[in-house]
């Protein structure tokens, strides 16, 4: 065997699959990357960002673009819910997919990762995930839409213990990120404004059945459960359950609350007291045109994951506009920190460590539809 | 102090969940006993069956009643060609060569599922699911009780096919001895595929009779292979009797630690039964010792 | 393998991060060789043993969870930490070992399944120890290394590839010299057939504990090695998903061998990856692609290459069968 010859070989054979990767797509599109889980338990929510991602992006386009004219571009990317695996996709974005902006993750932990490599690197915008060591422990170039658990514990908190009425409440939920970070937020809360805490049930991320902990909660005879759940078909099954086990007080939801969600727990959906970032009868032309370019898309109403999804790439592009660049992050970081972005919420300011000032709206279930109530 | 009225809840929880463990858990059993092949795509198949009922009654609007065994066939059928193709040819090798095939067979299912019909969730239209029916302080629905009692008939249905039916005795001979089995004239290649498509019809029916419990999605078998699995390892593999003990078992473990100890456990008092079954009798409770 | 072919195969391993700047192929490389101690960890409780293990991933997580733990919490070195993760790792897997190395067949699969179900939620439950699903942050990376007037510091993914490409090293020596000693044909005497063994006075019971502690020691090393390049870990590492990892490359790339569990991961890594431009249908092609390697190889593919004599391999059964 020639070594010599081998070795040749060897190295051609690894620079050409290093060039392969370097196919540049067409200059003149802004490119913004999309990592989301797109397998998996979380798909539907994940795949409900990019499509929002995209309907934004349209909207956006057609009003012409970024930078005098430029498009946007969405590449989505399956990050399956894994650290590592959003970390291998932001990496392929940035370097071989040359994206000029990361927007990224609905799982805390994962985005938690993925903001270690994009330090120093690329604007990156993380759109619903909660922990606020996100942006505690973020970077200069790195933003974030959702509010933090600890803000929608504030005002939720606050609604359930002067306007609710509830006296006695029993927590269920999921044994994740999300659920166990509101399980340290809440009941403290609760209780220290006389809010008796009942019991709390929990359930791991491949729960179907939930029949157990809604009768264990029946016989805690609470005036109201609150329900903390991320996972669309999870909250559907455990709102229904609770009714079918003959529980007849109030739900209250924490996570995610979208009308898929109502549609699918069909009855028991009623009077369900919920929060969301944002509501399609927001009274702004923004909003209207990205809600009527939603729906007619992709045939669903716009709700909270899209306004959060659609915010992101709202304040991506005006950080673009008002910065005069795609690639010059600082100006553009210090453009959207500067003053309010104007979103299909309204105007929304950041703070010095990127975080989006805005929370939920409350709302109830009234017939099938989500009403904002605050 | 003790509530009867919530008692009897949870102990009706344990045993409806329980009878439904035991028609996912019947069909891996039968197959491990018959075919000692464990298959990890089993649980594919019980969401291929919620799938197909889900397709019969919305897509061709089919009364649920009927969509339920038109599903089974389907999935059975999906079943033969599955055999055909992913076991068949690695029956020779280690045990964990067809155990890859059946991962792969399971990516492969569940990433189809997924790419056809998306990742939401979705509900079967089952007239059953949503009504309330009292039985003295307990609740049910009627799709639960539907679900037990047909449970029951397809668990007894099997039991009676492996037992009193030809083919059935030709699987038990299979099971037994596979060299004496096909001395004895036994095709055994149909014997397995008969095999199979019963695992795979059986695992389908609890996909139809369940999944109008919750919505379904593409990752739901996920969950079933698991429960499938503790059943049949604490009931001992190839063993009905077993399966259907350590079913209703389990069931009830699960409902009774959840109502009274804990429900952030629940999950492990399903593993700690298998451990400690395990360590006391290797073989399950009603398995053939090992050699 | 022979000297002249080992010391070129170093060559190359230590040139491939020079060939490029991309930081998305050094991630892919590193990722290459932390599966591939993986793979090699599993590879001696499957490949020489025999044993199907479907708990192994619980060994990956103690040792990165060991190792986060104390250098986040008590600022540990990474060195101490590699030392604490191999150990519990070892130490975890000694007492698993000796309680169900007994149990023969596909129950000796499900308990372990069971036993690292178990781990994966005690480490989800026990939020005072392992912060639960929070999952561990800001790990950091290993601790530079000081020669002389210079330097070493691993805070990037061409620098981590040298560190665990030396980890590969000492991993593979280990395979090596095991499979070569009287341990070592023990193994293959009681993975083809332990009866047997047993008649010829080889003790099945310590020999099968022995490749497991091995076994789940350098899987606690993977695992240290992870937390420390990935900086965040999270329950996740005990799940079923990195077992289902690791058997598709031992089973793939070819039980028994060393260079299999190897060429495993670097399919399992670079394949999925191949395989994004596919979009929608990735995992369906990956599933496909697996499944047409099983079928039509199902001693992986070192090992069918190596029944062409292409590659030099441990024994198995298929060569009395084909002799015979």
């Amino acid at each position: 065997m020639n070594i010599k010859l081998v070795i040749r070989y060897l190295s051609v054979a690894a620079l050409g699959i290093a060039f392969a990767h370097g196919y540049a797509f067409g200059q003149g599109t802004v490119k913004i990357g999309v990592i989301m889980p797109l397998s998996g338990a979380a798909a539907f929510d994940g795949q409900t960002h990019v499509d929002a991602a995209k309907a934004m992006a349209d909207v956006i386009n057609a009003r012409g673009g970024v930078l005098g004219g430029r498009k946007i571009e969405i590449l989505p990317y399956d990050d399956k819910a894994s650290a590592e695996e959003s970390v291998s996709a932001a990496r392929r974005a940035i370097t071989n997919d040359k994206v000029d902006v990361l927007v990224t993750s609905m799982i805390s932990t994962v985005a938690l990762a993925t903001k270690e490599i994009t330090k120093d690197r690329i604007l990156h915008v993380v759109v619903s995930a909660q922990h606020p060591k996100i942006t505690e422990e973020g970077h200069k170039w790195l933003f974030r839409i959702n509010e933090t658990n600890q803000m929608r514990a504030d005002k939720f908190s606050r609604y359930v213990c002067e306007k609710s009425g509830i006296k006695r409440l029993s927590i269920i939920a999921n044994n994740d990120d999300s659920g166990r970070l509101e399980l340290g937020i809440y009941p403290p809360i609760f209780e220290k404004c006389g809010i008796t805490i009942a019991g709390t049930e929990m359930f791991e991320r491949t729960a179907n059945d939930f029949v157990a902990q809604a009768t264990k909660i029946r016989s805690q005879r609470p005036d109201a459960v609150y329900v903390i759940s991320s996972q669309t078909s999870q909250s559907a099954a455990i709102w229904k359950q609770l009714r079918q086990m003959g529980y007849q007080g109030k739900i209250v939801a924490g996570g995610n609350m979208n009308p898929r969600l109502v549609e699918l727990a069909g009855t028991a959906s009623e009077g369900v007291l919920g929060v969301v970032m944002f509501v399609d009868t927001i009274d702004n032309p923004r909003s209207k045109a990205f809600v009527d370019h939603y729906q007619k898309t992709f045939n669903r109403p716009a709700s909270h994951i899209e306004g959060m999804a659609g915010q992101a790439i709202e304040v991506v592009a005006e950080g673009l506009n008002r910065a005069g660049s795609a690639t010059n992050y600082d100006a553009i970081a210090a453009a959207i920190k500067g003053k309010p972005v104007d979103t299909i919420r309204g105007p929304v300011a950041f703070s010095s460590n990127g975080q989006a000032n805005q929370t939920s709206f409350i709302v109830q279930v009234r017939s099938g539809k989500l009403y904002a109530v605050e | 102090m003790l509530d009867i009225d919530i008692l009897l809840q949870q102990v009706t929880n344990g045993l409806v969940n329980g009878i439904g463990y035991v028609l996912i858990a019947l069909g891996l059993t039968i197959v491990f006993g018959v075919m000692k092949v464990v298959n990890f795509a089993h649980g594919e198949f019980y969401m291929l069956g919620a799938y197909a009922t889900y397709i019969v009654t919305g897509a061709m609007g089919t009364n649920y009643l009927i969509a339920v065994p038109v599903a089974i066939l389907v999935v059975a059928a999906i079943g033969v060609l599955a055999n055909y193709v992913f076991f068949r040819p690695t029956r020779s090798q280690h045990e964990v060569v067809g155990l890859m095939s059946s991962v792969a067979l399971g990516l492969i299912l569940m990433n189809g599922v997924l790419f056809l019909f998306s990742a939401e969730p979705k509900t079967i239209a089952s007239p059953f699911s949503d009504k309330v029916i009292n039985v003295g302080p307990v609740f049910l629905t009627e799709q639960r009780l539907l679900s037990m009692v047909c449970a029951a008939f397809m668990v007894a249905g099997a039991w009676l096919f492996v037992t009193k039916t030809r083919l059935g005795k030709m699987m038990q001979a299979t099971a037994q001895n596979i060299d004496g089995a096909s001395l004895s004239g036994i095709n055994v290649d149909r014997v397995y595929m008969t095999t199979f498509a019963l695992g795979c019809g059986l695992a389908a029916s609890a996909g139809a009779l369940l999944g109008p419990l919750v919505s379904i999605y593409p990752t739901l078998g996920e969950w079933a292979v698991l429960k499938a699995f503790v059943v049949v390892i604490v009931g001992g593999l190839g063993s009905i009797p077993g399966a259907i003990i350590a079913g209703i078992a389990l069931g009830l473990i699960e409902a009774l630690s959840a109502g009274y100890i804990s429900t952030a456990l629940q999950d492990v008092f399903g593993y700690a039964a298998i451990i400690v079954v395990l360590m006391f009798m290797p073989q399950g409770l009603f398995g053939r010792r090992a050699k | 393998m022979s000297g002249s072919r080992n010391a070129f195969a170093v060559i190359v391993l230590l040139a491939l991060p020079l060939l490029t700047g991309s930081d998305y192929l050094l991630h892919l490389l590193v990722l290459c060789v932390l599966f591939s101690i993986l793979a090699l960890s599993y590879n001696v409780t499957l490949g020489y043993i025999g044993e199907l293990s479907l708990g192994h991933s619980a060994f990956f997580g103690i040792g990165a969870y060991a190792s986060a733990i104390v250098s986040v919490r008590y600022g540990f070195s990474f060195w101490s930490g590699i030392f604490l993760g191999v150990t519990v790792a070892a130490a975890v897997g000694l007492v698993i070992g000796v309680a169900t190395l007994r149990i023969k067949g596909p129950q000796f699969a499900i308990v372990t399944l069971g036993l690292g179900g178990i781990m994966h939620l005690v480490c989800s439950h026990w939020v005072g120890l392992t912060n639960g699903p929070m999952g561990i942050t800001r790990i950091p990376p290993p601790t530079p290394i000081g020669l002389g007037e210079l330097v070493v510091s691993f805070d990037t993914a061409r620098s981590f590839y040298y560190l665990a490409l030396m980890f590969l090293v000492v991993i593979i020596a280990i395979c090596a010299v095991t499979r070569q000693s009287r341990l070592g044909r023990a193994f293959v005497s009681v993975r083809e057939n332990d009866h047997l063994a047993a008649s010829v006075g080889v003790d099945v019971f310590t020999t099968k504990l022995a490749a497991f502690v091995i076994s789940t020691a350098m899987a606690g090393l993977g695992g240290v090695l992870y937390a420390h390049y990935m900086r965040v870990i999270s329950p996740d590492v005990f799940g079923v998903h990195y077992v289902v990892a690791m058997l598709i490359m031992v089973t793939a790339g070819g039980r028994g061998t060393i260079l299999g569990p190897i060429v495993g991961a670097v399919i399992y890594v670079v394949l999925l990856e191949l395989l994004r431009p596919v979009g929608a249908l990735r995992l369906i092609a990956f599933g496909v692609i697996l499944a047409v390697c099983v079928i039509k190889f199902p001693d992986g593919i070192v090992g069918f290459l190596s029944r062409r004599n292409l590659l030099r391999r441990m024994p198995s059964r298929m060569d009395r069968k084909s002799a015979a």
